[in-house]
C-alpha cells in the first residue's frame, strides 16, 4: 500500500508539472500562430530616449572586444547612447581591451566610458555603480559575452513606449553563439529556444508576466532608483529585480524580436557551475519570497512565487523519488535473478493486467508532448526545425535533461549547508568564456 | 475496487487527455512551420 502511494504520488505530481508545462506551450502556440505569417518592421520611432549601455565584465578580455564593437553597431542614433564597459576586479586583459576598442576611429566621438572598478558586490554591484553614474532614461545591460543583433536595442525601446507608464523595462532573447560546438552546447541551444520561444512568450501573452534574463533587457533609470536598485551580492539579481517590478504592479515586456547571441558553456564542469549557481540564486529567491503566497501581494507575484516553489521543491522531489523507484526496481530484478524469492519492491496490483502497458503509452505520450515543445519553439524561427534537431531533442531526454536532477540534489545540499554553517553562500562564480 | 484500478482510471483518463494535447499541438506545429517557411522574413534592414 506505501510503495503503491507513492508511486501514485511520483505519477500524480509529473502529471502536475507536465499540466503546466502546457499552459505556456499552449499559449506561446497561440501567440506563434499570429505572429508567424507577416514581415517585421523597423520604421523610425516618434521618439529616441537617451540610454545608458552597462556591461559588466569580470576577466572577459576573450570576449569583449566582440560585444563592445556589437554594441557600438547598434542600430540606434548615435548620440542617444552612453556606454559604460565595466573591467570588475579584473587580473587579465579585458581593461586593455576595452581601450583598445574605445581608440578604433570608427568610434572616434562616441560617448564611451572605461571604469577599472575594485569594488565589491559582483554584478549588481557594477550594476548599482552604473546606475550612479547613468545620465540615460534607460539603462541597458548586455553580458561581456553577450553580442546584439543590430537591431537589438531598436525593438526593447519600442517594446517599452507602447505603455512607458506599465512596461517600465523589456527584455529580447538570447540565441546561442556557439551552439554548434560540441553536443552539450546543442542541448544548451534546444533549451533556451524553448525557455525563450515558448516559456518567455507564453508567460508574456497569457498572464503578461516577463523575467529580466539578466542580459538583452533595459529597464527605466528612475524607476530602478526608486525600488533601490540592484541587491548587492545577490546570485541572481535578474530574478531578484523581476519580483520586485512585478511587486509594484508595473510589468517587464516581451520585446521577441530582439536578439542578442550569447556564449554558453562548453564543458560539462563550466555548465553545472553556472547552473548551480542559478539554482542556488532561485532557491534563495523563492524561500525569501515564498511569504508572498499567503500575504496581500500582487497576483503575478503570487503565481511565480508558486510555480518556482512547485518546480523547485515539489515536482524536483517527485522525479527524485521516482528515479529512486526506478532504480529500487532495477537492484531487485537483478537480484531476482540470483534469488526467485525477490520480488519487486514497487508493482502495482498484479490483478490489474492493464496497467503496465498504459503507463508506458503515457510515458510515451509526454515524451511526444517535450519533443513538440521543442520542435514548435524551433518551428517559430526560419531553418531551425529539422529531424537533425529532433534526434538531438530525443537523445538529450535520456542524458542531458538528466543533469537537472543532479544539480538540484547539489543545490538543495549547498543551499541547506550555507544556511545551517552561516557560510557565505553568495560568493560570484563567474562562467568560463570559450575564445572562438 | 483496489487502489490500483481507482489510479487506473484517473490513468486513463490522463493519458487520453495528454494524447489529445499531442494531436493539437502536432496540427499547430505543422501550421507554424508551413507559415513560417512559406512568409517570415529577417528584419528588413
Amino acid at each position: 500500500m506505501i510503495s503503491q502511494s507513492l508511486m501514485i504520488f511520483t505519477l500524480v505530481s509529473i502529471w502536475f508539472s507536465m499540466g503546466w508545462a502546457l499552459v505556456p506551450l499552449f499559449s506561446s502556440v497561440h501567440f506563434w500562430l499570429k505572429r508567424s505569417d507577416f514581415k517585421v518592421n523597423t520604421d523610425p520611432l516618434p521618439y529616441y530616449p537617451k540610454v545608458t549601455i552597462v556591461v559588466p565584465a569580470h576577466n572577459e578580455d576573450v570576449v569583449i572586444a566582440q560585444t563592445a564593437t556589437a554594441i557600438l553597431n547598434l542600430n540606434y542614433p548615435v548620440d542617444r547612447v552612453e556606454l559604460l564597459l565595466f573591467a570588475d576586479n579584473c587580473n587579465d586583459n579585458t581593461y586593455e581591451e576595452m581601450q583598445k576598442v574605445k581608440a578604433l576611429p570608427q568610434f572616434a566621438g562616441r560617448n564611451i566610458t572605461l571604469i577599472n572598478r575594485k569594488g565589491t558586490g559582483g554584478k549588481a554591484g557594477v550594476l548599482n555603480d552604473a546606475l550612479k553614474m547613468a545620465t540615460g532614461e534607460y539603462i541597458c545591460v548586455y553580458d561581456a559575452d553577450a553580442m546584439p543583433e543590430q537591431n537589438a536595442l531598436y525593438f526593447l525601446i519600442k517594446e517599452v513606449l507602447k505603455d512607458p507608464e506599465r512596461h517600465v523595462a523589456a527584455f529580447g532573447r538570447n540565441k546561442t553563439r556557439n551552439a554548434t560546438q560540441n553536443f552539450l552546447t546543442r542541448c544548451i541551444n534546444q533549451e533556451i529556444v524553448v525557455t525563450q520561444r515558448v516559456q518567455h512568450v507564453g508567460m508574456w501573452h497569457l498572464f503578461k508576466i516577463g523575467r529580466i534574463p539578466g542580459t538583452n533587457f533595459i529597464i527605466n533609470t528612475d524607476y530602478v532608483k526608486s525600488i533601490g536598485g540592484w541587491r548587492n551580492g545577490a546570485l541572481t539579481e535578474d530574478t531578484d529585480i523581476s519580483f520586485k517590478i512585478m511587486e509594484s504592479g508595473k510589468l517587464i515586456a516581451l520585446a521577441y524580436n530582439s536578439e542578442a547571441f550569447q556564449q554558453e558553456p562548453e564543458t560539462v564542469r563550466t555548465y553545472m557551475m553556472q547552473r548551480k549557481r542559478w539554482a542556488k540564486g532561485n532557491y534563495e529567491v523563492v524561500i525569501s519570497n515564498f511569504k508572498n503566497l499567503f500575504n496581500r501581494s500582487n497576483w503575478r507575484v503570487k503565481l511565480e512565487v508558486f510555480y518556482y516553489s512547485c518546480t523547485y521543491f515539489w515536482f524536483n522531489a517527485a522525479i527524485i523519488l521516482s528515479d529512486l523507484i526506478f532504480f529500487a526496481n532495477i537492484v531487485a530484478m537483478v537480484r531476482h535473478l540470483f534469488d526467485p524469492a525477490v520480488t519487486l519492491p514497487f508493482a502495482f496490483d498484479p490483478s490489474n493486467v492493464y496497467i503496465a502497458q498504459l503507463l508506458l503509452f503515457n510515458w510515451l505520450v509526454m515524451i511526444l508532448i517535450y519533443l513538440l515543445q521543442i520542435t514548435i519553439s524551433q518551428a517559430s524561427q526560419f531553418g531551425q526545425a529539422t529531424i537533425h534537431q529532433v534526434g538531438i531533442a530525443l537523445i538529450s531526454y535520456f542524458t542531458y535533461t538528466q543533469l537537472f536532477i543532479i544539480i538540484s540534489i547539489v543545490s538543495v545540499w549547498s543551499v541547506t549547508m550555507d544556511k545551517l554553517l552561516r557560510r557565505d553562500g553568495t560568493k560570484w562564480v563567474k562562467t568560463k568564456r570559450f575564445a572562438g | 475496487m483496489t487502489l490500483t484500478d481507482i489510479f487506473f482510471y484517473i490513468a486513463t483518463g490522463v493519458t487520453g487527455l495528454f494524447a489529445i494535447c499531442v494531436f493539437i499541438l502536432l496540427i499547430c506545429y505543422l501550421t507554424i512551420y508551413e507559415r513560417v517557411n512559406k512568409n517570415f522574413r529577417a528584419v528588413k534592414k
